[in-house]
């Protein structure tokens, strides 16, 4: 079965079970969104070609979202982060926020480099009355080093650090349909561009499931 | 107080004994790339073998004896540094050796009679060259941080790569 | 009920029109042999041209390599690229250098060779960086390989393999050649690859010329036509050129230098197939593309190939020798592309 049949069956199905949405929002809104309500959390396990990635975001006042997270392509490129999330723009039907991370950098592989990360992130989600679109886009900046060390005639040591830098920008597009208040289910294509964009770049897809707090508001 | 104050010495060392292989683990993860040089200066005299001219810039060069790992990519030289001299007679120039990247060491060196940068171009005179060899004990071990050397060219337009058979 | 339901897409899978092999010119259908292809093992490469080769590698197979890799470069992988090329055949390349490129035995290609006997032909090759010691081993083990079926020449890279292209302790080579009657390809002009060499005596045919002249009874085949890939000019071309009008045993090769990412906007490749009719050299080159390198390589380089010699104003007839006939002329098996 193709890949698009099997996510269209997904989505209908989540379409299908999801009940309607009570007064307050459901997590889907908040994971597509980035950031929770007060005092509410939400995880997002997303997995396919080639990222996976994990997820766990805390609901602060004013409107601040902390944020833990792990993302890894084919198992070779890992990058835990922490971060925060905010929201500059929050209407019914339209939220748009940023993200700021700080996280490492660990490849392996022929392209082995190790280093610390930082990223940056824009949302812009569009809640509807059970599904999420939405937008994301990360640019990442990994400061790279190589450390040398000579032994020099006159017997010391001297150790000089060379600096240099990767960068990664990337984007996802994609829907999050809210099963259950609690429940949604993440769909995206993403885009990455490696390197400055010298090198192609194949496009790939995901598949995720977000869990929430949800609390009904009371009438 | 004694009793607690060992408590809190056991707790530490096993700190200390827990923190040695996770600041490795720290300090690893922190470079991409891990280099040790080893500054050696190279000291010596170049001439050339008696039925070739003595003028012309010299032009040296500086390999590892040795490079790559297993029974298929271990190969002779591998280029460490170039320079010129302006004509034969004594050396001294300092090279940053790469110590990971290779084993041992070769100097070889040729004379430019005609000064078109080119050993023996096409239609030129014959240019003598020669090659030495040195295996890491001799420079490393010590940690003397010089070699001393002599170098009498005499193979005519021979590269670095039979410069040893040849000499 | 249900088998006659399935009839018609039966009929429509047996009955559709395969694409036939070969390139269309002036309605005329051209077989094509591409001369050079790479099988490999991604083992086998140094590191640093393993790293050279994986930044150019789309994201995210630049993270897993090898397994790329291992699909692109075996003797399956290189016969699915000649048939999306509607290719008739492939001559796949040994290859002994340690120092840059790496490593593809001659065991590597005769399997190949054996696995496609009706698609893939191999060259062989061997290695010269002991050569004081192992010389006499080296010939042997290379003179052996030559005797398998299916293996026409040799394949030689002094620029990889770092050795002088003049120096006449390696003639030895030559002269078995010209006694077995295998073409030599020679690897000429500069290489973007790591390690290489850029000196010369390493890179510039001139420097063959001894060579070519001893051995009037070997073909002396001049690969990527002295292409300067460091810095993306013709290089050595009319040094090529020169030496194909002067001597009958020498060929000329035009894989690489065309590629997009050698030849951007195509203006090298169109000048140097204006300057081969300029010399009368046609009838001395046989196309290779340097192969097979990512997906869709070996198409793209035989479409490039074509369009610069077309807008050279090449005829069918000159076309077609320059991607099957002259190759069947010096190595024979006309076979191959009927």
């Amino acid at each position: 079965m193709t890949l698009l049949a099997s996510l269209s069956l997904a989505l209908c199905a989540a379409l299908a079970l999801s009940q309607e949405t009570a007064a307050e929002e459901p997590a889907a809104v908040e994971a597509a969104s980035g950031v929770s309500k007060p005092g509410r959390w939400l995880t997002n396990v997303s997995a396919g070609y080639p990222w996976w990635s994990a997820r766990l975001q805390l609901g602060l006042p004013r409107g601040l979202s902390p944020l833990l997270e792990v993302n890894t392509a084919l198992g070779r490129r890992w990058r835990p982060a922490v971060g925060l999330a905010t929201l500059w723009v929050s209407r019914p039907h339209l939220r748009i926020g940023g993200e700021a991370l700080f996280g490492w950098l660990l490849q392996g592989g022929d392209l082995y480099r190790v280093g610390p990360n930082v990223e940056l992130r824009l949302r812009l989600a569009v809640p509807l009355r059970r599904a999420v679109p939405y937008v994301v886009l990360g640019s990442q900046h990994t400061l790279l080093s190589e450390r040398f060390t000579t032994e020099r005639e006159g017997g010391s040591t001297t150790r000089q650090i060379r600096l240099g830098g990767e960068w990664m920008g990337w984007a996802s597009l994609g829907l999050i349909v809210a099963a259950t208040p609690r429940l949604g289910i993440d769909f995206g294509v993403d885009l990455t561009g490696a390197d400055s964009l010298r090198a192609p770049s194949i496009p790939g897809a995901h598949f995720g499931l977000v869990f929430g707090d949800y609390r009904r508001q009371r009438p | 107080m004694i009793f607690f104050s060992s408590i809190a010495l056991r707790r530490l060392r096993g700190r200390t004994i827990l923190a040695a292989p996770l600041l490795a683990l720290a300090v690893s993860a922190c470079f991409s790339a891990d280099h040790r040089l080893y500054e050696l200066r190279l000291t010596g005299e170049i001439d050339v073998a008696p039925g070739f001219p003595a003028a012309g810039r010299v032009h040296v060069e500086v390999h590892h004896q040795s490079r790559g790992d297993g029974p298929l990519l271990e190969r002779p030289l591998g280029l460490i540094d170039a320079f010129e001299l302006p004509a034969l007679g004594p050396v001294d120039h300092l090279v940053t050796v790469p110590i990971d990247e290779g084993e041992g060491l070769v100097v070889y060196a040729w004379l430019d009679l005609d000064g078109d940068g080119l050993l023996c171009a096409p239609g030129a005179a014959p240019e003598p060259s020669a090659a030495v060899e040195f295996p890491d004990q001799e420079f490393l071990n010590e940690g003397a941080h010089q070699l001393d050397f002599a170098l009498t060219l005499s193979a005519p337009c021979i590269g670095p790569e039979r410069a040893l058979d040849a000499s | 009920m249900r088998r006659l339901c399935l009839l018609p897409l039966v009929f429509a899978l047996t009955c559709a029109e395969s694409q036939p092999y070969g390139v269309e010119i002036d309605g005329e259908q051209i077989p094509v042999i591409d001369m050079h292809l790479h099988p490999g093992d991604w083992d086998s490469i140094p590191p640093e041209t393993r790293s050279y080769l994986t930044e150019r590698f789309p994201f995210p197979f630049k993270l897993n390599a090898a397994k790329l890799a291992a699909g692109i470069l075996s003797p399956s992988g290189i016969v699915e690229e000649l048939d999306a090329a509607g290719i008739h055949a492939g001559v796949l390349f040994a290859v002994y250098a340690p120092r840059t490129v790496g490593i593809a035995t001659n065991e590597l290609v005769i399997r190949g060779v054996g696995q496609y006997p009706r698609r893939l032909l191999g060259l062989a090759s061997l290695r010269v960086d002991r050569w004081a010691t192992d010389s006499a081993s080296q010939l042997a083990r290379l003179e052996a390989a030559l005797s398998k079926e299916g293996m026409i020449g040799i394949k030689l890279a002094h620029a990889h393999m770092h050795f002088r292209m003049d120096d006449p302790a390696y003639f030895g080579i030559y002269e078995l050649a010209g006694r077995l009657g295998k073409a030599v390809y020679l690897h000429t002009g500069s290489s973007p690859f790591p390690g290489t060499s850029r000196e010369p005596a390493y890179t510039d045919p001139t420097y063959l010329e001894p060579a070519i002249a001893a051995y009037p009874q070997t073909i002396f085949i001049l690969g990527h036509l002295g292409y300067d890939f460091a810095n993306r000019q013709p290089g050595a071309l009319e040094a090529c050129l020169e030496l194909a009008r002067r001597y009958p045993n020498v060929y000329l090769e035009p894989s690489a230098l065309g590629s997009e990412g050698s030849d951007p906007d195509g203006e090298n490749f169109k000048k140097t197939f204006e300057r081969i009719k300029e010399s009368g050299v046609i009838d001395r080159v046989i196309y290779g593309s340097d192969g097979p390198q990512s997906p869709g390589f070996v198409a793209t380089y035989l479409e490039r190939t074509v369009a610069a010699m077309q807008a050279a104003g090449y005829t069918a007839d000159e076309v077609r020798a320059v991607l099957s006939g002259n190759f069947v002329r010096v190595f024979g098996r006309e076979w191959l592309i009927q």
